[in-house]
């Protein structure tokens, strides 16, 4: 009797395999998404496990289960471990040989069991089987692998190794040394034999554990260097951004969307609106009323919300100060951390604004001007053409007025000749040739003022008094009979120093042009009275007539402006340039619809130089 | 009334020659009458004239022309010059010339009047003188 029961032994053997089937089991619930191999691990073992259980259990069983069920369970495991161990190394080979293998070893061992039982040939058959298995699995554990992983692959490599050494041990033994038929009643060769295949396979067990345990260390590691390198990538662009971010010069924000509570701010926000960052991040834009319009910011955020990006919108800021900016905003809706916030950025353009609303202004000037230089030239123009007229005049004014006057001279002869003659007419003879006489002076007057603005007159400057000049005028040119003629000719009023026919012509043309001012009739008020500063004598012929309008205030004394139907438009221009002539001057005042004054101011006696 | 003052009209238009005559005849001066100045200088020739009353600008001689003419003749002559323009070249050497005023037309005759009256009683002084 051995020392060593073989069935105590292999009763071990059984309890171990359970052991490690549960120990692969739970290597596989555990990582069974590192590799698909690990389920054929498992399933090897399970059949392992059975095949030993089926081989204790000899002699309860048919031979046929504990001898080939059992035996083909343990091989066919063997060849799922290696379909498994390629898998796990990524490197699946053809299995087509060893499944013929497997098919054979079934037949030469139902041979050996059925047809001529023989546990020597059995053992030869298992034993080569698992040598055959297991060298492939050697074979691919210790070269096939990867080299960088060959050093995980070694230690399972070594154990396949030893196996096919103590299998090869194994069919010596079983050739050299001839045994019982009964497998438990083997000598202490086949008993030391089943005791390291139980180490094998405890060692087996440790050894797969270990290899996954240093591949999942191994993606451990990379998983460490993977995540160092991304934060470092998370680093640089967080770097990246937050250098745009504040150095950008558009003011940039990120506030939540719910309040305008700031979460961050960069300091061109703080130049442009004065507010400090603490002061910023402490509080919201509404708190800190950065909205002129807080509808603005409403109208915003729900833009955003529905999804719509804003690029450049024009909006107006409120600065710390009270004072407003005009902004171009831009935003974009993001999550932070799963609340909804507001990236954005203010491009202030209030500058702008304003230099366009200077250029504005200016343009408008500039038109402006340029409308009154039109108009100024428009002007110009016009008083070169009346200038141009009034030159042709000049040249018709000679030689129409001599022809004028002789006809005039002969009419004037012929009614003073009748007058003589018929001292008995009627009241209306007379009276008609009255109009007459009247008519030939008007139309003498109006040569004359032709006359004179065609050649200068030099002024023959004597001292005479005003109220005898307002007198030969008024009675040389007497007013109609509607309008009533009021004199103010102060006793005391100085004498003037002036070409008396000159003056009695410029009053004349006063006060024609008075009483033709009233065609219904009103009040014709010469005055005179001393100047306020000395050295003058104002002489004032106002009328109650229809005025001028202000716009032909201007124009009044210019040649050839008329609102007459008659006349020229000589007259007021002849007078104002009699009037300086006589070292004086010629004013108007008027105001429609009430009347007109014109006041001839001229140098009292001592006055001349 | 009226001083014997002989007075000669000269004018180029003869409607305004025959009114002023008209006039003159009917205030009792004897009057001649010319339309130009060669006519005038031919009465001057054969008639004494105390007062002559000529156009200025008339074609062919002027009234300057013949005032130079006629003072010549007759160098006793009073001479007013009649004219339709107010100043002229013409008319200040007329003055120059020797004449006694010069009328603008329309003559105011009543002025015209009184210096042929003051003539005339300058005239009869010196007669009686």
């Amino acid at each position: 009797m051995n020392i060593l029961d073989m069935r105590s032994i292999f009763t071990s053997y059984v309890i171990s395999s359970v052991i490690s089937m549960a120990v692969i089991a739970s290597l596989w619930s555990q990582n069974r998404r590192l590799s698909p191999g690990l389920v054929f691990w498992l399933a090897d073992f399970i059949m392992q496990f059975m095949g030993l259980l089926l081989v204790l259990l000899r002699g309860t069983l048919p031979d046929f289960f504990s001898m080939v069920v059992s035996n083909t369970l343990i091989v066919g495991g063997t060849l799922l471990l290696l379909i498994g161990l390629e898998r796990y190394l990524g490197k699946p080979g053809p299995q087509w040989h060893n499944h013929l293998y497997l098919g054979a070893f079934i037949v030469v061992q139902i041979y050996f069991t059925s047809v001529q039982p023989s546990l020597q040939a059995r053992n030869i058959n298992i034993s080569v089987g698992i040598f055959i298995l297991s060298a492939q699995c050697a074979w691919l554990l210790l070269r096939r692998a990867d080299p960088e992983i060959r050093l995980s692959t070694r230690s399972t490599g070594a154990v396949f190794f030893i196996i096919c050494l103590v299998n090869l041990v194994r069919i010596y033994e079983s050739l050299a040394v001839l045994p019982n038929n009964d497998f438990f009643k083997s000598g202490l060769y086949d008993a030391l034999l089943i005791l390291s295949y139980q180490m094998l396979y405890i060692g087996l067990t440790f050894a797969l554990v270990l290899m996954v345990n240093r591949r999942l260390l191994k993606s451990l590691e990379s998983d460490i260097v993977e995540r160092k390198r991304m934060e470092e990538t998370l680093r640089v662009s967080e770097e990246k951004f937050s250098i745009a971010f504040q150095t950008s010069p558009y003011a940039i924000t990120i506030t939540r969307a719910a309040d305008g509570k700031f979460l961050e701010i960069n300091d061109s926000f703080t130049a442009l609106t004065g507010i400090p960052r603490e002061e910023a991040l402490a509080d919201s834009s509404l708190g800190l009323n950065l909205w002129v319009n807080v509808e603005d910011r409403q109208r915003v955020v729900a833009a955003l919300r529905s999804g719509a990006a804003l690029d450049w919108q024009e909006f107006q800021f409120r600065k710390k100060d009270g004072g407003i900016i005009t902004g171009l905003f831009s935003a974009r809706l993001i999550q932070l951390s799963q609340v909804p916030c507001i990236l954005s950025s203010i491009n202030d353009i209030s500058e702008r604004k304003r230099m366009e609303q200077k250029l504005q202004e200016s343009n408008f000037r500039l038109e402006e001007a340029v409308s009154k230089t039109k108009l100024d030239l428009h002007e110009a123009q016009d008083k070169l053409v009346r200038q141009e007229r009034l030159a042709v005049m000049g040249q018709l004014a000679g030689s129409v007025g001599h022809e004028l006057r002789n006809p005039l001279g002969v009419i004037s002869n012929a009614v003073y000749f009748l007058k003589l003659t018929q001292p008995e007419a009627s009241g209306k003879v007379k009276e008609y040739l009255d109009l007459i006489e009247s008519e030939i002076r008007i139309s003498d007057k109006i040569v004359t003022d032709l006359l004179d603005f065609s050649r200068v007159k030099s002024a023959d400057r004597q001292v005479v008094e005003v109220s005898k000049l307002v007198g030969q005028t008024l009675e040389r040119f007497p007013a109609p009979g509607n309008v009533t003629v009021k004199l103010d000719l102060p006793a005391g009023l100085p004498p003037v120093f002036a070409d008396p026919q000159q003056m009695m012509q410029v009053l004349a043309n006063l006060t024609i042009n008075a009483c033709q001012a009233m065609p219904d009739g009103g009040v014709l008020t010469v005055s005179g009275e001393p100047s306020p500063v000395g050295g003058w004598v104002l002489v004032r012929v106002k009328d109650t007539g229809i005025g001028i309008p202000p716009e032909n205030l201007q124009k009044l004394f210019e040649p050839l402006f008329t609102t007459k139907m008659k006349g020229i438009g000589l007259g007021l221009a002849v007078s104002k340039r009699l009037a300086e002539a006589n070292g004086g001057r010629l004013e108007v005042e008027s105001q429609p619809g009430v009347g007109s004054t014109f006041t001839l101011v001229l140098p009292q006696e001592e006055a001349q130089p | 009334m009226n001083a014997p003052v002989t007075i000669l009209v000269v004018d180029d238009n003869p409607a305004m020659a025959k009114t002023l005559m008209d006039i003159l005849v009917l205030k009792g001066y004897p009057v001649h009458l010319a339309n130009s100045g060669a006519r005038a200088l031919e009465i001057l020739a054969s008639v004494k004239v105390d007062i002559l009353l000529t156009d200025v600008v008339m074609p062919e001689m002027n009234g300057v022309e013949l005032l130079r003419a006629a003072v010549m003749v007759q160098p006793r002559l009073i001479i007013f010059l009649m004219t339709a323009y107010t100043a002229d070249d013409l008319l200040n050497q007329g003055i120059k010339a020797g004449a006694k005023a010069v009328l603008t037309k329309p003559i105011d005759i009543e002025l015209f009047l009184s210096l042929v009256t003051a003539t005339a009683h300058a005239y009869i002084n010196k007669e009686m003188k």
